[in-house]
Protein backbone atom coordinates (compact mmCIF):
# COMPACT_ATOMS: atom_id res chain seq x y z
CA UNK A 1 0.00 0.00 0.00
CA UNK A 2 1.15 3.79 -1.17
CA UNK A 3 1.42 5.61 1.92
CA UNK A 4 0.43 9.66 1.58
CA UNK A 5 3.62 10.18 3.46
CA UNK A 6 5.21 10.55 -0.38
CA UNK A 7 3.66 14.01 -0.96
CA UNK A 8 5.11 15.84 1.91
CA UNK A 9 8.09 17.51 0.30
CA UNK A 10 5.78 18.57 -2.83
CA UNK A 11 3.56 19.90 0.02
CA UNK A 12 6.28 21.86 1.52
CA UNK A 13 6.97 23.63 -1.68
CA UNK A 14 3.08 24.40 -1.57
CA UNK A 15 3.25 25.77 1.49
CA UNK A 16 6.18 27.76 0.91
CA UNK A 17 4.35 29.35 -2.40
CA UNK A 18 1.39 29.89 -0.91
CA UNK A 19 2.84 31.58 2.03
CA UNK A 20 4.93 33.91 -0.65
CA UNK A 21 1.31 34.50 -2.51
CA UNK A 22 0.02 35.93 0.89
CA UNK A 23 2.86 38.53 1.29
CA UNK A 24 2.80 39.78 -1.68
CA UNK A 25 -1.27 39.73 -1.46
CA UNK A 26 -0.81 41.55 2.18
CA UNK A 27 1.97 43.76 0.57
CA UNK A 28 0.01 44.65 -1.82
CA UNK A 29 -3.02 45.50 0.21
CA UNK A 30 -0.86 47.71 2.79
CA UNK A 31 1.86 49.27 0.54
CA UNK A 32 0.67 49.66 -3.22
CA UNK A 33 -1.20 52.94 -3.67
CA UNK A 34 -2.84 53.25 -7.21
CA UNK A 35 -4.30 56.26 -6.44
CA UNK A 36 -7.61 57.10 -8.48
CA UNK A 37 -7.34 55.91 -11.80
CA UNK A 38 -10.35 55.97 -15.05
CA UNK A 39 -12.35 52.97 -15.64
CA UNK A 40 -14.00 53.05 -18.72
CA UNK A 41 -16.96 50.77 -19.54
CA UNK A 42 -18.34 51.30 -22.81
CA UNK A 43 -18.94 54.73 -24.12
CA UNK A 44 -18.90 56.24 -19.64
CA UNK A 45 -16.12 57.12 -17.98
CA UNK A 46 -15.59 56.54 -14.26
CA UNK A 47 -12.85 57.86 -11.89
CA UNK A 48 -12.47 55.28 -9.49
CA UNK A 49 -9.82 54.15 -6.51
CA UNK A 50 -7.35 51.62 -8.18
CA UNK A 51 -6.91 48.38 -6.73
CA UNK A 52 -9.76 46.28 -6.64
CA UNK A 53 -11.03 43.59 -8.72
CA UNK A 54 -13.14 44.86 -12.22
CA UNK A 55 -15.66 42.97 -10.41
CA UNK A 56 -15.57 44.95 -6.93
CA UNK A 57 -15.23 48.17 -8.64
CA UNK A 58 -18.13 48.19 -11.14
CA UNK A 59 -20.28 47.29 -8.39
CA UNK A 60 -18.78 50.44 -6.57
CA UNK A 61 -20.19 52.15 -9.22
CA UNK A 62 -23.54 50.28 -9.18
CA UNK A 63 -23.02 48.50 -12.18
CA UNK A 64 -23.97 44.60 -11.52
CA UNK A 65 -22.26 41.52 -13.17
CA UNK A 66 -23.65 38.21 -13.12
CA UNK A 67 -21.45 36.55 -10.45
CA UNK A 68 -22.85 33.41 -8.58
CA UNK A 69 -19.35 32.72 -6.98
CA UNK A 70 -18.63 35.69 -4.97
CA UNK A 71 -15.47 36.36 -7.21
CA UNK A 72 -13.55 33.04 -6.52
CA UNK A 73 -13.25 32.46 -9.88
CA UNK A 74 -15.12 29.36 -10.01
CA UNK A 75 -18.77 30.01 -11.60
CA UNK A 76 -17.54 32.54 -15.01
CA UNK A 77 -20.48 34.37 -15.05
CA UNK A 78 -18.46 37.72 -14.81
CA UNK A 79 -17.29 37.59 -18.15
CA UNK A 80 -15.68 41.27 -19.89
CA UNK A 81 -14.24 42.32 -22.69
CA UNK A 82 -10.98 43.88 -21.78
CA UNK A 83 -9.92 46.94 -24.18
CA UNK A 84 -6.72 48.63 -22.53
CA UNK A 85 -5.18 48.30 -19.25
CA UNK A 86 -4.75 44.81 -17.97
CA UNK A 87 -2.00 42.12 -18.48
CA UNK A 88 -1.76 38.43 -19.60
CA UNK A 89 -4.62 35.78 -18.58
CA UNK A 90 -4.04 34.80 -15.13
CA UNK A 91 -3.69 31.27 -13.94
CA UNK A 92 -7.08 31.48 -11.89
CA UNK A 93 -8.98 32.53 -15.26
CA UNK A 94 -7.06 30.26 -18.16
CA UNK A 95 -9.41 26.91 -17.00
CA UNK A 96 -12.20 28.97 -17.21
CA UNK A 97 -12.03 30.75 -20.83
CA UNK A 98 -12.26 29.36 -24.33
CA UNK A 99 -9.50 29.76 -27.16
CA UNK A 100 -12.17 32.33 -29.00
CA UNK A 101 -13.16 33.67 -25.44
CA UNK A 102 -9.21 34.31 -24.92
CA UNK A 103 -8.27 35.62 -28.32
CA UNK A 104 -11.20 38.38 -27.89
CA UNK A 105 -9.80 39.58 -24.53
CA UNK A 106 -12.74 38.43 -22.74
CA UNK A 107 -11.56 38.27 -19.18
CA UNK A 108 -13.26 37.40 -15.71
CA UNK A 109 -13.65 40.32 -13.96
CA UNK A 110 -13.51 39.18 -10.41
CA UNK A 111 -9.99 38.59 -11.37
CA UNK A 112 -8.44 41.20 -13.02
CA UNK A 113 -7.68 44.58 -11.12
CA UNK A 114 -8.24 47.87 -11.55
CA UNK A 115 -4.31 49.43 -11.66
CA UNK A 116 -4.18 51.80 -13.87
CA UNK A 117 -6.60 53.88 -16.45
CA UNK A 118 -8.54 51.33 -18.47
CA UNK A 119 -11.04 50.05 -20.68
CA UNK A 120 -13.39 47.44 -20.53
CA UNK A 121 -16.74 46.83 -22.79
CA UNK A 122 -19.99 45.10 -21.17
CA UNK A 123 -23.52 43.92 -22.55
CA UNK A 124 -25.31 46.83 -22.39
CA UNK A 125 -28.34 45.50 -20.42
CA UNK A 126 -26.34 44.97 -17.66
CA UNK A 127 -26.16 49.01 -16.92
CA UNK A 128 -29.98 48.91 -15.85
CA UNK A 129 -29.26 45.56 -13.32
CA UNK A 130 -29.88 46.88 -9.26
CA UNK A 131 -29.52 45.57 -6.09
CA UNK A 132 -32.90 45.61 -4.61
CA UNK A 133 -33.32 44.89 -0.82
CA UNK A 134 -36.91 43.49 -0.83
CA UNK A 135 -39.48 42.04 2.14
CA UNK A 136 -40.67 38.50 2.19
CA UNK A 137 -44.55 39.17 2.10
CA UNK A 138 -45.62 35.50 1.14
CA UNK A 139 -44.28 32.14 0.98
CA UNK A 140 -46.59 28.89 0.42
CA UNK A 141 -45.70 25.53 -1.19
CA UNK A 142 -47.35 24.75 -4.07
CA UNK A 143 -46.01 20.90 -3.96
CA UNK A 144 -44.20 19.08 -1.11
CA UNK A 145 -40.28 20.52 -2.38
CA UNK A 146 -41.14 24.03 -4.61
CA UNK A 147 -42.42 27.03 -2.47
CA UNK A 148 -44.03 30.16 -3.99
CA UNK A 149 -42.07 32.94 -2.48
CA UNK A 150 -43.49 36.90 -3.06
CA UNK A 151 -41.31 39.70 -2.34
CA UNK A 152 -41.87 43.17 -1.93
CA UNK A 153 -39.16 45.55 -3.51
CA UNK A 154 -38.24 48.21 -0.50
CA UNK A 155 -35.26 50.19 -2.24
CA UNK A 156 -35.45 50.71 -5.26
CA UNK A 157 -39.23 50.16 -4.94
CA UNK A 158 -39.90 48.88 -8.48
CA UNK A 159 -37.99 46.66 -11.19
CA UNK A 160 -37.97 46.89 -14.76
CA UNK A 161 -37.60 43.23 -16.82
CA UNK A 162 -38.41 41.66 -19.50
CA UNK A 163 -41.08 38.37 -18.68
CA UNK A 164 -38.74 35.30 -18.45
CA UNK A 165 -36.03 37.41 -16.93
CA UNK A 166 -33.97 36.16 -13.86
CA UNK A 167 -32.71 37.46 -10.43
CA UNK A 168 -30.02 36.40 -8.09
CA UNK A 169 -30.87 35.80 -4.53
CA UNK A 170 -28.39 36.51 -2.01
CA UNK A 171 -28.34 33.89 0.66
CA UNK A 172 -26.72 35.26 3.61
CA UNK A 173 -24.64 33.18 6.48
CA UNK A 174 -26.62 30.87 8.60
CA UNK A 175 -26.11 27.66 10.41
CA UNK A 176 -22.48 26.12 9.33
CA UNK A 177 -22.44 28.23 6.07
CA UNK A 178 -20.08 30.73 6.66
CA UNK A 179 -20.14 32.89 3.43
CA UNK A 180 -22.95 34.41 1.52
CA UNK A 181 -24.03 32.68 -1.72
CA UNK A 182 -25.94 33.98 -5.10
CA UNK A 183 -28.17 31.71 -6.54
CA UNK A 184 -30.17 32.66 -9.99
CA UNK A 185 -33.98 32.27 -10.28
CA UNK A 186 -36.43 32.95 -12.68
CA UNK A 187 -39.05 35.46 -11.94
CA UNK A 188 -42.49 34.04 -12.05
CA UNK A 189 -44.65 37.40 -11.71
CA UNK A 190 -46.09 39.99 -14.55
CA UNK A 191 -43.47 42.31 -15.26
CA UNK A 192 -46.03 44.79 -14.98
CA UNK A 193 -46.08 44.63 -11.59
CA UNK A 194 -42.93 46.55 -10.79
CA UNK A 195 -42.64 46.38 -7.41
CA UNK A 196 -42.94 42.56 -6.39
CA UNK A 197 -40.54 39.87 -7.21
CA UNK A 198 -42.25 36.30 -7.44
CA UNK A 199 -40.11 33.34 -7.15
CA UNK A 200 -40.99 30.02 -7.28
CA UNK A 201 -37.78 27.45 -6.11
CA UNK A 202 -37.60 23.98 -5.42
CA UNK A 203 -35.78 22.53 -2.81
CA UNK A 204 -32.55 21.40 -3.64
CA UNK A 205 -31.10 18.07 -1.48
CA UNK A 206 -28.38 19.99 0.71
CA UNK A 207 -28.39 23.15 -1.24
CA UNK A 208 -26.95 26.59 0.16
CA UNK A 209 -29.45 28.69 -0.95
CA UNK A 210 -32.68 26.94 -1.36
CA UNK A 211 -32.13 25.32 2.78
CA UNK A 212 -31.81 29.19 3.58
CA UNK A 213 -35.20 30.13 1.61
CA UNK A 214 -37.15 26.82 2.50
CA UNK A 215 -35.65 26.67 6.43
CA UNK A 216 -34.76 30.10 7.58
CA UNK A 217 -36.17 32.63 5.52
CA UNK A 218 -39.37 33.69 7.43
CA UNK A 219 -42.17 36.24 6.39
CA UNK A 220 -41.05 39.82 7.73
CA UNK A 221 -37.32 39.22 6.59
CA UNK A 222 -35.57 41.69 4.35
CA UNK A 223 -33.12 40.25 1.63
CA UNK A 224 -31.15 41.16 -1.14
CA UNK A 225 -31.56 40.58 -4.95
CA UNK A 226 -29.84 41.40 -7.65
CA UNK A 227 -31.31 41.75 -11.61
CA UNK A 228 -32.76 41.33 -13.95
CA UNK A 229 -30.87 39.22 -15.87
CA UNK A 230 -30.97 37.32 -18.88
CA UNK A 231 -31.82 36.93 -22.79
CA UNK A 232 -34.95 34.31 -21.98
CA UNK A 233 -37.99 36.35 -23.20
CA UNK A 234 -40.47 36.51 -25.22
CA UNK A 235 -39.62 37.48 -28.63
CA UNK A 236 -42.03 39.95 -30.70
CA UNK A 237 -43.11 37.80 -33.93
CA UNK A 238 -46.50 36.48 -34.86
CA UNK A 239 -45.21 32.56 -34.44
CA UNK A 240 -46.99 29.75 -33.15
CA UNK A 241 -45.65 29.47 -29.20
CA UNK A 242 -44.79 26.30 -27.21
CA UNK A 243 -43.37 26.61 -24.45
CA UNK A 244 -42.13 23.78 -22.33
CA UNK A 245 -40.87 23.33 -18.39
CA UNK A 246 -41.29 21.12 -15.69
CA UNK A 247 -41.20 21.51 -11.94
CA UNK A 248 -40.35 25.31 -10.51
CA UNK A 249 -39.25 25.66 -14.88
CA UNK A 250 -42.84 26.90 -14.93
CA UNK A 251 -41.70 29.80 -13.08
CA UNK A 252 -40.72 32.08 -16.33
CA UNK A 253 -43.12 30.53 -18.38
CA UNK A 254 -45.79 31.81 -16.35
CA UNK A 255 -44.66 35.06 -16.51
CA UNK A 256 -44.25 35.50 -19.90
CA UNK A 257 -48.14 33.97 -20.83
CA UNK A 258 -49.48 36.00 -17.89
CA UNK A 259 -48.29 39.17 -19.34
CA UNK A 260 -49.25 38.60 -23.31
CA UNK A 261 -51.99 40.56 -24.57
CA UNK A 262 -55.05 38.75 -25.48
CA UNK A 263 -54.74 39.95 -28.86
CA UNK A 264 -51.13 38.33 -28.92
CA UNK A 265 -52.24 34.74 -27.47
CA UNK A 266 -55.11 34.86 -30.24
CA UNK A 267 -52.74 35.81 -32.54
CA UNK A 268 -49.82 33.19 -31.54
CA UNK A 269 -51.67 29.86 -30.32
CA UNK A 270 -49.46 29.39 -26.82
CA UNK A 271 -49.72 25.61 -25.83
CA UNK A 272 -47.76 25.08 -22.46
CA UNK A 273 -46.73 21.57 -22.26
CA UNK A 274 -45.69 20.94 -18.43
CA UNK A 275 -43.93 17.63 -17.71
CA UNK A 276 -44.57 15.86 -13.84
CA UNK A 277 -44.04 12.52 -12.63
CA UNK A 278 -47.32 12.19 -10.68
CA UNK A 279 -50.71 14.12 -9.92
CA UNK A 280 -48.65 15.47 -6.54
CA UNK A 281 -45.90 16.93 -9.05
CA UNK A 282 -48.72 19.64 -10.52
CA UNK A 283 -49.27 22.69 -9.05
CA UNK A 284 -51.71 25.99 -10.36
CA UNK A 285 -53.83 23.63 -12.23
CA UNK A 286 -56.66 26.76 -10.97
CA UNK A 287 -54.74 29.62 -12.28
CA UNK A 288 -54.21 27.83 -15.91
CA UNK A 289 -58.27 26.63 -16.23
CA UNK A 290 -59.19 30.27 -15.38
CA UNK A 291 -56.37 31.43 -18.11
CA UNK A 292 -57.54 28.61 -20.52
CA UNK A 293 -61.30 30.01 -19.84
CA UNK A 294 -60.12 33.93 -20.33
CA UNK A 295 -57.90 32.92 -23.28
CA UNK A 296 -59.49 30.37 -25.84
CA UNK A 297 -56.14 30.57 -27.79
CA UNK A 298 -54.27 29.08 -24.69
CA UNK A 299 -54.12 25.59 -24.05
CA UNK A 300 -52.61 23.72 -20.60
CA UNK A 301 -51.53 20.67 -21.67
CA UNK A 302 -49.78 18.71 -18.30
CA UNK A 303 -48.68 15.00 -18.60
CA UNK A 304 -47.65 12.67 -15.92
CA UNK A 305 -45.34 10.00 -16.68
CA UNK A 306 -45.54 7.89 -13.86
CA UNK A 307 -48.33 7.91 -12.08
CA UNK A 308 -49.27 6.94 -8.39
CA UNK A 309 -52.09 4.85 -6.80
CA UNK A 310 -55.53 7.08 -6.26
CA UNK A 311 -53.99 9.75 -8.80
CA UNK A 312 -57.29 8.99 -11.16
CA UNK A 313 -55.70 10.78 -14.54
CA UNK A 314 -57.49 11.20 -17.66
CA UNK A 315 -54.80 13.21 -19.42
CA UNK A 316 -51.74 13.16 -21.50
CA UNK A 317 -49.22 10.46 -20.01
CA UNK A 318 -45.96 9.92 -20.68
CA UNK A 319 -42.57 11.60 -20.43
CA UNK A 320 -42.58 15.22 -21.69
CA UNK A 321 -41.22 14.52 -25.22
CA UNK A 322 -43.33 11.88 -26.45
CA UNK A 323 -46.08 14.46 -26.06
CA UNK A 324 -44.67 17.10 -27.86
CA UNK A 325 -45.12 16.43 -31.62
CA UNK A 326 -48.93 15.83 -30.93
CA UNK A 327 -49.03 19.59 -30.14
CA UNK A 328 -46.23 20.76 -32.81
CA UNK A 329 -47.07 19.55 -35.64
CA UNK A 330 -45.39 21.53 -38.39
CA UNK A 331 -42.73 22.71 -36.16
CA UNK A 332 -41.69 25.15 -39.18
CA UNK A 333 -44.31 27.49 -37.80
CA UNK A 334 -43.43 27.50 -34.29
CA UNK A 335 -41.21 29.14 -31.58
CA UNK A 336 -40.14 27.34 -28.33
CA UNK A 337 -39.70 28.27 -25.03
CA UNK A 338 -38.49 26.00 -22.63
CA UNK A 339 -37.33 25.71 -18.73
CA UNK A 340 -36.28 22.71 -16.64
CA UNK A 341 -33.46 20.55 -15.82
CA UNK A 342 -31.03 20.54 -18.21
CA UNK A 343 -31.56 16.90 -19.49
CA UNK A 344 -34.96 17.24 -19.95
CA UNK A 345 -33.84 20.80 -22.23
CA UNK A 346 -31.38 18.44 -24.25
CA UNK A 347 -34.09 16.05 -24.92
CA UNK A 348 -36.79 18.65 -26.02
CA UNK A 349 -34.24 20.30 -28.42
CA UNK A 350 -33.72 17.38 -30.10
CA UNK A 351 -37.38 16.54 -30.19
CA UNK A 352 -38.41 20.08 -31.44
CA UNK A 353 -35.30 20.06 -33.67
CA UNK A 354 -36.64 16.98 -35.57
CA UNK A 355 -40.11 18.72 -35.76
CA UNK A 356 -38.97 21.06 -37.68
CA UNK A 357 -38.68 23.93 -35.13
CA UNK A 358 -35.68 25.90 -36.44
CA UNK A 359 -32.48 25.88 -33.68
CA UNK A 360 -32.48 28.94 -33.13
CA UNK A 361 -36.27 29.97 -33.04
CA UNK A 362 -35.30 27.18 -29.35
CA UNK A 363 -35.06 29.91 -26.58
CA UNK A 364 -34.12 28.76 -22.82
CA UNK A 365 -32.49 29.85 -19.60
CA UNK A 366 -28.96 29.33 -19.86
CA UNK A 367 -28.01 29.26 -16.47
CA UNK A 368 -28.36 25.66 -15.73
CA UNK B 1 -4.55 -1.78 -3.64
CA UNK B 2 -6.21 0.22 -6.25
CA UNK B 3 -4.18 2.99 -8.95
CA UNK B 4 -7.15 4.72 -8.69
CA UNK B 5 -6.73 5.94 -4.95
CA UNK B 6 -3.33 7.15 -5.91
CA UNK B 7 -3.89 9.80 -8.00
CA UNK B 8 -5.41 12.54 -5.95
CA UNK B 9 -3.06 13.22 -3.30
CA UNK B 10 0.02 13.44 -6.02
CA UNK B 11 -2.41 15.87 -7.54
CA UNK B 12 -3.13 17.88 -4.75
CA UNK B 13 -0.02 18.43 -2.81
CA UNK B 14 -1.51 21.54 -1.17
CA UNK B 15 -3.63 19.23 0.96
CA UNK B 16 -4.14 21.97 3.96
CA UNK B 17 -5.65 24.70 1.58
CA UNK B 18 -8.32 21.69 0.55
CA UNK B 19 -9.09 20.39 3.70
CA UNK B 20 -10.11 24.01 4.87
CA UNK B 21 -12.37 24.29 1.53
CA UNK B 22 -13.63 20.99 2.28
CA UNK B 23 -14.93 22.10 5.62
CA UNK B 24 -15.94 25.24 4.55
CA UNK B 25 -18.24 23.32 2.19
CA UNK B 26 -19.27 20.98 4.40
CA UNK B 27 -17.80 18.03 2.82
CA UNK B 28 -15.97 16.82 6.23
CA UNK B 29 -19.09 16.91 8.33
CA UNK B 30 -19.13 15.41 11.46
CA UNK B 31 -15.04 14.83 10.95
CA UNK B 32 -12.65 15.08 13.65
CA UNK B 33 -10.05 13.19 11.43
CA UNK B 34 -7.55 15.63 9.28
CA UNK B 35 -8.29 15.29 5.51
CA UNK B 36 -4.45 13.42 5.40
CA UNK B 37 -5.70 10.66 8.01
CA UNK B 38 -9.28 10.74 6.65
CA UNK B 39 -7.89 9.49 3.24
CA UNK B 40 -5.75 7.43 4.69
CA UNK B 41 -9.05 5.55 6.96
CA UNK B 42 -10.41 5.45 3.59
CA UNK B 43 -7.76 4.16 1.31
CA UNK B 44 -7.32 1.07 4.00
CA UNK B 45 -11.20 0.17 3.85
CA UNK B 46 -11.04 -0.20 0.39
CA UNK B 47 -8.17 -2.34 0.65
CA UNK B 48 -9.32 -4.23 3.15
CA UNK B 49 -13.09 -4.47 1.52
CA UNK B 50 -11.38 -5.61 -1.70
CA UNK B 51 -12.88 -3.16 -3.54
CA UNK B 52 -11.39 -2.41 -7.24
CA UNK B 53 -12.52 1.11 -7.46
CA UNK B 54 -12.05 1.55 -10.88
CA UNK B 55 -14.76 -0.74 -11.66
CA UNK B 56 -17.11 0.45 -8.91
CA UNK B 57 -16.47 4.07 -10.51
CA UNK B 58 -17.42 2.89 -13.84
CA UNK B 59 -20.72 1.05 -12.81
CA UNK B 60 -22.24 4.32 -10.92
CA UNK B 61 -21.19 6.71 -13.79
CA UNK B 62 -23.16 4.00 -16.15
CA UNK B 63 -26.06 4.07 -13.91
CA UNK B 64 -26.16 7.57 -13.60
CA UNK B 65 -25.69 7.86 -17.90
CA UNK B 66 -28.92 5.22 -17.84
CA UNK B 67 -30.68 7.33 -15.12
CA UNK B 68 -30.29 10.33 -16.74
CA UNK B 69 -32.53 8.92 -19.82
CA UNK B 70 -35.71 8.83 -17.78
CA UNK B 71 -35.59 12.69 -17.55
CA UNK B 72 -36.13 12.29 -13.51
CA UNK B 73 -37.72 9.62 -13.31
CA UNK B 74 -37.33 6.03 -12.11
CA UNK B 75 -35.86 3.75 -14.38
CA UNK B 76 -34.76 -0.15 -14.17
CA UNK B 77 -30.76 -0.96 -15.34
CA UNK B 78 -30.05 -4.53 -16.00
CA UNK B 79 -33.22 -5.66 -14.38
CA UNK B 80 -31.11 -5.66 -10.80
CA UNK B 81 -30.77 -1.04 -10.29
CA UNK B 82 -33.48 1.01 -9.70
CA UNK B 83 -32.29 4.50 -10.51
CA UNK B 84 -33.62 7.94 -10.11
CA UNK B 85 -31.72 10.89 -11.38
CA UNK B 86 -32.38 14.22 -10.36
CA UNK B 87 -31.10 17.44 -12.19
CA UNK B 88 -31.24 20.89 -10.92
CA UNK B 89 -29.71 23.99 -12.50
CA UNK B 90 -26.25 25.08 -11.88
CA UNK B 91 -22.77 23.73 -11.03
CA UNK B 92 -20.74 23.01 -7.82
CA UNK B 93 -17.03 23.99 -8.20
CA UNK B 94 -14.81 20.70 -7.13
CA UNK B 95 -13.64 21.98 -3.68
CA UNK B 96 -10.42 19.87 -4.50
CA UNK B 97 -9.83 23.17 -6.74
CA UNK B 98 -9.05 21.07 -9.93
CA UNK B 99 -11.31 23.63 -12.24
CA UNK B 100 -14.34 20.59 -12.21
CA UNK B 101 -17.76 21.90 -12.21
CA UNK B 102 -20.48 19.10 -11.36
CA UNK B 103 -23.90 19.79 -12.33
CA UNK B 104 -25.84 19.81 -9.65
CA UNK B 105 -27.06 16.21 -10.27
CA UNK B 106 -28.03 13.30 -7.20
CA UNK B 107 -28.10 9.58 -8.41
CA UNK B 108 -30.53 7.19 -6.10
CA UNK B 109 -30.21 3.66 -6.84
CA UNK B 110 -31.72 0.63 -5.18
CA UNK B 111 -30.51 -2.90 -5.83
CA UNK B 112 -33.83 -4.63 -6.25
CA UNK B 113 -32.40 -8.07 -5.11
CA UNK B 114 -31.19 -7.18 -1.89
CA UNK B 115 -33.00 -3.58 -1.39
CA UNK B 116 -29.53 -1.66 -0.51
CA UNK B 117 -29.96 2.40 -1.29
CA UNK B 118 -27.05 4.19 -2.98
CA UNK B 119 -27.74 7.77 -3.28
CA UNK B 120 -24.63 9.46 -4.63
CA UNK B 121 -23.93 13.75 -6.39
CA UNK B 122 -21.94 14.02 -9.41
CA UNK B 123 -19.78 16.07 -7.30
CA UNK B 124 -19.25 13.10 -5.35
CA UNK B 125 -18.32 10.35 -7.68
CA UNK B 126 -15.66 12.99 -9.07
CA UNK B 127 -14.22 13.33 -5.77
CA UNK B 128 -13.83 9.51 -5.47
CA UNK B 129 -12.27 9.17 -8.91
CA UNK B 130 -10.16 12.11 -8.69
CA UNK B 131 -9.20 12.47 -5.30
CA UNK B 132 -9.92 9.38 -3.97
CA UNK B 133 -12.18 11.09 -1.31
CA UNK B 134 -14.90 9.90 -0.05
CA UNK B 135 -16.63 12.35 2.42
CA UNK B 136 -16.40 13.32 5.91
CA UNK B 137 -18.37 10.72 7.96
CA UNK B 138 -21.62 12.74 8.39
CA UNK B 139 -21.48 13.74 5.30
CA UNK B 140 -24.49 13.90 3.64
CA UNK B 141 -23.26 12.51 0.07
CA UNK B 142 -20.42 10.47 2.09
CA UNK B 143 -20.30 7.13 0.38
CA UNK B 144 -19.31 4.58 2.62
CA UNK B 145 -17.07 1.44 1.46
CA UNK B 146 -18.83 -1.07 2.97
CA UNK B 147 -22.31 -0.05 1.32
CA UNK B 148 -20.49 0.13 -2.27
CA UNK B 149 -19.47 -3.28 -1.76
CA UNK B 150 -22.69 -4.44 -0.24
CA UNK B 151 -24.58 -2.69 -3.02
CA UNK B 152 -22.52 -3.93 -5.62
CA UNK B 153 -23.14 -7.99 -4.40
CA UNK B 154 -19.14 -7.92 -4.14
Amino acid sequence: MVSIDYFIPALSMASLATSLAVIILLAEHFLMDYGEVELQVNDKTFKVKGGSTVLGTLKQEKIFLPSACGGRATCAYCKVKAVTGFGDILPTEAPLLTKEEVSQNIRLACQIKVKNNCAVTIPEELFSIKEFTARLDSVEYLTYDIKHFKFKLLSPSEIDFKAGQYVQFQSPPYGEVSESVYRAYSMSGRADARDVIELMVRLVPEGICTTYMFNHLKVGHEVSLTGPYGDFFLRDTDRKMVCIAGGSGMAPIRSILSGMTTGDIEKRRPVFLFGARARRDLFLLSEWAEFEAKHPGFRFIPALSGQEPGDDWSGETGRITDVIAKYVPDGRDFEAYLCGSPGMLNACVDVLRNLGVNEERIFYDKFG
Amino acid sequence: MTSLVDRPVKSDPDIFETEHRLRQGNYMRGESRNLRNLLEDDLALVVSLDLQMDFIVTELERLYREGLRAYGDPIIVNGKYEVEVREDRGKTPCPWGDRFFAPKTVVSARNLENGTILKYSLLGLHMIKRHGFFQGAQSPFRIEPSLLKKFFDL
